[in-house]
Formats: C-alpha cells, structure tokens, sequence
C-alpha cells in the first residue's frame, strides 16, 4: 500500500514537472520583448530554426515596417494556432510606437512595426537559429536612396555605342559570347540524354574562331570549359571587360514535343517607366543596410539595359533572319521576356536559341558537327549584317 | 487511550482517502491536458451524423502550353468555391499543376510541385512554391516562360482585383526558376508574353 502512494506521488510530481519546461515545438513563436537605447530600439522574438523571415517592406501612411515569418505559429493564451490571432505590445519610445503580431495564415505570421521615427534604418539578424533581432536605428548619412540616385547618374553619363561614335571605330570591338548553363548546370536535357550545356559550349567555341578572324573583332567567352557561372558573374565578366555586345547561347526546350525552330530574345522592361521602378526599388528594402538590396539591384540593372534597347533590338533582328536561314529551322521570331542575365548586361544585350532541344529531330541535328558550324556562321552572319549598320565594318 | 485496532482502521481510512485524493488530482491534470484531443473527437463525430450542404462551385480559368508551345491558351476548369481567397489561390493551382483535360494542350509546372503558402499584401499574391518547381523542372526558357507565366496570367486573371504575382521558393525569392527568367520581383499580368513584339 505504502509503496503504491508513494507511486503514484512521484508521478504526480513529475507530471506537474513537465509541464513547464515544455519547450517551444514545430515552428512555434516564443516571448517577444524589446530594448530602448539612445541610439536604437531592438525587438527580440523568441522563435524556433525553422521559422525564417521573408524580406522586410515598409509600408507608408503611417509609417510601419513589415516582416513576415514563415512558417510561424503564436499561440493564443490558451496555447492554440488560431488564424486571425492578433497581439500588439505597445511600446511607446523615440523609434517605435508598437509591435503588432497577426497570424496571417496557419503558418505566416505578420509581423508590423508601427515607428515613431520618420526617417530611420533597420537590420533583422536571424545569426541566432533560436531568436530573430529586429533594430530600428536613426537615418545613417548616406542613405538607399542617395545610392540608388548615384547608380542612375552613372547610366546617364555613359555613352550609348550606336550609331558607332568617331572614337569606337578606331578601337578594337569587344564580342562576349556566353555559353549557358555549365558543370552541375546541364541545363535542358534532350530525349536521347543530349545536354544543352555541351552543345552551347561546342557552338560558342564554333563561333569564337570564326569571330577571330575578323578584323577589328575581339571575341572573349565566359566560359571555356564544362563550369558552372552565376548568372550575375557572366554580365560582370562582359562590363569588367569593357564588352560591346553581350551574347548569351542556349538551346530551348518547352512542354510540347512539337515545338521546333530557333528564336532571339531580348530583355523586356520591369517596369513600364522609370518614376514606377524607382518606387520599388526604394520599396524593397535590404535586411541588412549596407549596399542594395537584391531585388532593388535587378531593377537597377534592367533599367541600365533599357538603354540599350533599341541597339538589342536591331542586333537580334539581324541574328535571327541570319540564324534561321542558315540553319534551315523554323523561325520563331525576335521577342522579349525577363531574362536575368540580359539585365546585368551595360551593353546590348541578346539571348540565342539555337533550336529545341527537347524535339527528338532538332536533338539529332544538334549533335552534329557539321550542324552547329551552319548555327556558328548563321549567328556569324548576323552579326556582320548588324555591325555593317553602326557603320563599324564595310 | 484508543484501542489499537481502532487505530490502525483509522489509519487505514487516512490512507484510502489521500490515495483517491492524489487519483482525482492526477486524473484532473491528465484531463486538462487530454481535453482539447476530446472536444476534437467529439466535433468529428458530430461532423459524421450532420452534413455539410453541399458546396458552390465556380469556373475558373487556366492557362496551359498550346500545341507546338508557341503561347499560353486557357482551359475552362469548375472548382468549389472557397470563402477565403487564399484558399481558392491554392485550389486553382492545384489544378494548374495537375494539367490540361485538352490532350492537345502541355501542363507547363512539374506535377511534383506543391503549393506551401499563398498570401496577399497590397494588390500582390506572395505564392511560396515547393521546391520542386525549381528542381523538377526539365529547363528550357521557352518551358520556362511557360511555367511563370502560366502561374502569373492564371492567378491575375481570376483575380482581377490583384495586380502582381511574386513567386517564391521555399519561403524565398529566387534569381530564376530554371537560369532565365528573372523572378526576384512582382510580376504582372501578360498574356503577350510569348508573342512577337
């Protein structure tokens, strides 16, 4: 009997033990506190490795700083998941009014910052997989938006290259070929397992060597071998370079087998005007302050490359009346779309699709010697007919 | 004094009584913790003997990959009607993800993927894609225009009080979806998209 009391005792202590010390699961939001110095307010929230933070937006009319995490639950007091949750933590100094949490969706969980302060920076450090620290500092002296300024002038003051200005036809032209994809990269794979990497790579290789004989033509590629490169490195490459013209070289494939025939594009603008890009690119602010962030940078360079719209334009045409002659393909035509590498590009900038890989008959022509020296001169010819026209060579 | 048997039956009482005090006391925290699982079960049952009315549905459209995949053309498509919009997002492209009833027309996202979250902030739907959108797609830029575009036009269509799509990638924006097409930020509505300028 006694044994049995003193049983059933333990158990009750160690139940009412493990209660408390019940840990934060899944991807549970934990205590949200936060600190005021002089010199900045931090917002501490206790959260768990799983849960990230999305990038920040700020938000104007009052002005407010939103973060959402995902995923991410806060428990209601009574410890449930509760869509429509809301907690708000009033916090009244000199650069924050209040923390206001809202459970968006069963697992986003809106963060907002309604601040005091009308000009201020921010950084979100998740260093720590168990918190995510949130500092709202004063304005810092140069700003993003005096870089975002600066980077624009810059666009302006350099000089667009066609027609060919007195001082470019005596200097050599610079051609940057860039054969897509590469290394762990095979980009699209044919039906008979031919990989688009190796056919780009043997064209640009092609296309090099009869670019090298002609005269006052520089030809560099941005790769050589079978290597992966971020996109954002092969533009940086071509600038670094002091490049001309851009080239980009990939084979296409699309859902329908049916699909055939080989198609130039060009980069298509973000945003219709430059008043609507510099918005967003402000909009999207970076989680650290230094430098600008990733999105606001893609809308910079597609904005650099619009200056060169019309010289991309002209290039493409040229290429592909060229290309799909000499290749005998059906010709698809010139047209614009999104692309990331052509964004980085300070040059005229276009993107070649020497047939469709995923089509069986366009996969076997595509492996063939013979076949990609008519792609090689077919894109060689373009590109005289449309250096003929800036009146760079006779 | 008290005889020595009354003593112990006391005793014995004592002790009965705290044994079924500290079972009531156990029994009432194992209750406490047990009682969200019981209303749960007990809400299930009721859901078995009385039903739900039946649902309303609505026609949606979707867009797939034409023929020689020149274009993007839409298919009519009836789903059930979702009161809250986010889940009718995740429905539609579900369906999107499933493919064309049109055997002529291609289903331009790998059917792997998933759709982990959709949410809405000022006119743009944030969609947080799987992973396998980006790894299980065969590439190509033509199949990738397709696929972004086929989400985009999709959504703004059925949508037409929202203005941007931004796709995401496991809870992130990404550079591209197959190394072409640039999805770091919104975008918009556009059905020209494949066409020639």
């Amino acid at each position: 009997m006694d044994k049995a009391i003193r049983v059933l005792l333990f158990l009750f202590c160690f139940l009412l033990c493990a209660y408390p010390t019940k840990a934060l699961q899944n991807y549970e939001v934990g205590n949200i506190r936060y600190e005021s110095f002089s010199t900045h307010t931090q917002i501490i929230i206790e959260k768990t490795a799983q849960t990230d933070c999305l990038p920040a937006r700020e938000l104007t009319s009052p002005l407010r700083l939103l973060i959402n995490l995902f995923p991410a639950v806060l428990l209601t007091l009574q410890g449930r998941a509760e869509v429509g949750y809301e907690k708000e933590i009033a916090v009244g100094d000199s650069f924050i009014q209040a923390v206001r949490l809202k459970q968006e969706h069963e697992s986003v969980l809106q963060v907002v910052i309604d601040l005091s302060i009308t000009e201020y920076t921010y950084n979100i450090s998740s260093e720590e997989p168990d918190s995510l620290v949130i500092d709202i500092r004063g304005p810092r002296d140069a700003s993003d938006k005096d870089l975002v300024v600066d980077l624009l002038k810059k666009i302006e003051l350099s000089p667009s290259i066609s027609p060919a200005s007195p001082e470019q036809k005596g200097k050599v032209f610079k051609i940057v070929l860039d054969p897509g994809h590469g290394g762990d990269d095979p980009g699209a794979v044919g039906p008979s397992g031919l990989k688009e990497k190796d056919v780009v790579l043997a064209v640009a290789k092609e296309l090099a060597s009869l670019l090298k004989k002609e005269p006052g033509i520089e030809v560099h590629l941005t790769r050589e071998k079978d290597r992966f490169l971020y996109l954002y490195r092969r533009t940086e490459i071509a600038n670094q370079l002091g490049g001309n013209i851009f080239m980009s070289i990939h084979a296409n494939a699309a859902p329908s087998r049916g699909a055939t025939g080989v198609e130039t594009f060009i980069n298509s603008r973000y945003a219709e005007d430059k008043e609507a890009a510099l918005v967003a690119a402000r909009e999207n602010r970076p989680a650290e302050s230094k430098g600008i962030s990733r999105e606001a940078e893609a809308l910079l360079w597609d904005m650099i490359q619009d200056k060169y719209k019309s010289e991309s334009n002209d290039l493409a045409h040229s290429i592909q009346k060229r290309l799909s002659e000499a290749s005998g393909l059906e010709d698809r035509g010139v047209k614009k779309a999104p692309f990331s590498v052509l964004r980085g590009a300070a040059m005229p900038a276009v993107l070649v699709e020497i047939g469709f890989i995923s089509n069986p008959w366009e996969e076997s022509k595509l492996k063939k010697d013979d076949f990609r020296k008519k792609i090689a001169q077919g894109i060689l010819d373009g590109l005289r007919d449309y250096l003929k026209k800036i009146e760079l060579i006779t | 004094m008290v005889s020595p048997r009354k003593k112990s039956k006391k005793k014995r009482k004592t002790r009965r009584f705290l044994i079924y005090a500290l079972i009531v006391i156990v029994v009432f925290i194992a209750g406490m913790m047990f009682a969200p699982l019981l209303q749960e079960k007990a809400y299930q049952l009721k859901e078995w003997f009385v039903k739900p009315p039946p649902p309303d549905m609505k026609i949606v459209k979707l867009y797939f990959s034409s023929p020689e995949s020149k274009y993007l053309v839409y298919e009519e498509r009836k789903i059930v009607a979702f009161p809250e919009i986010t889940e009718e997002v995740k429905s539609i492209l579900e369906e999107l993800i499933k493919g064309p009833h049109d055997s002529s027309l291609s289903a331009t996202l790998p059917p792997e993927t998933e759709v982990r979250a959709a949410y809405i902030r000022d006119n743009c739907l944030y969609i947080d894609f799987s992973s396998s959108l980006r790894d299980k797609h065969p590439g190509g830029t033509t199949g990738e225009l397709l696929a972004v575009y086929s989400i985009v036009n999709t959504l703004l269509d059925n949508f037409p009080s929202q203005s941007y799509v931004q796709i995401l990638i496991e809870g992130m924006p990404e550079e591209t979806l197959a190394g072409h097409i640039d999805i770091r930020n919104p975008l918009g509505k556009n059905l020209d998209i494949m066409k020639n300028p």
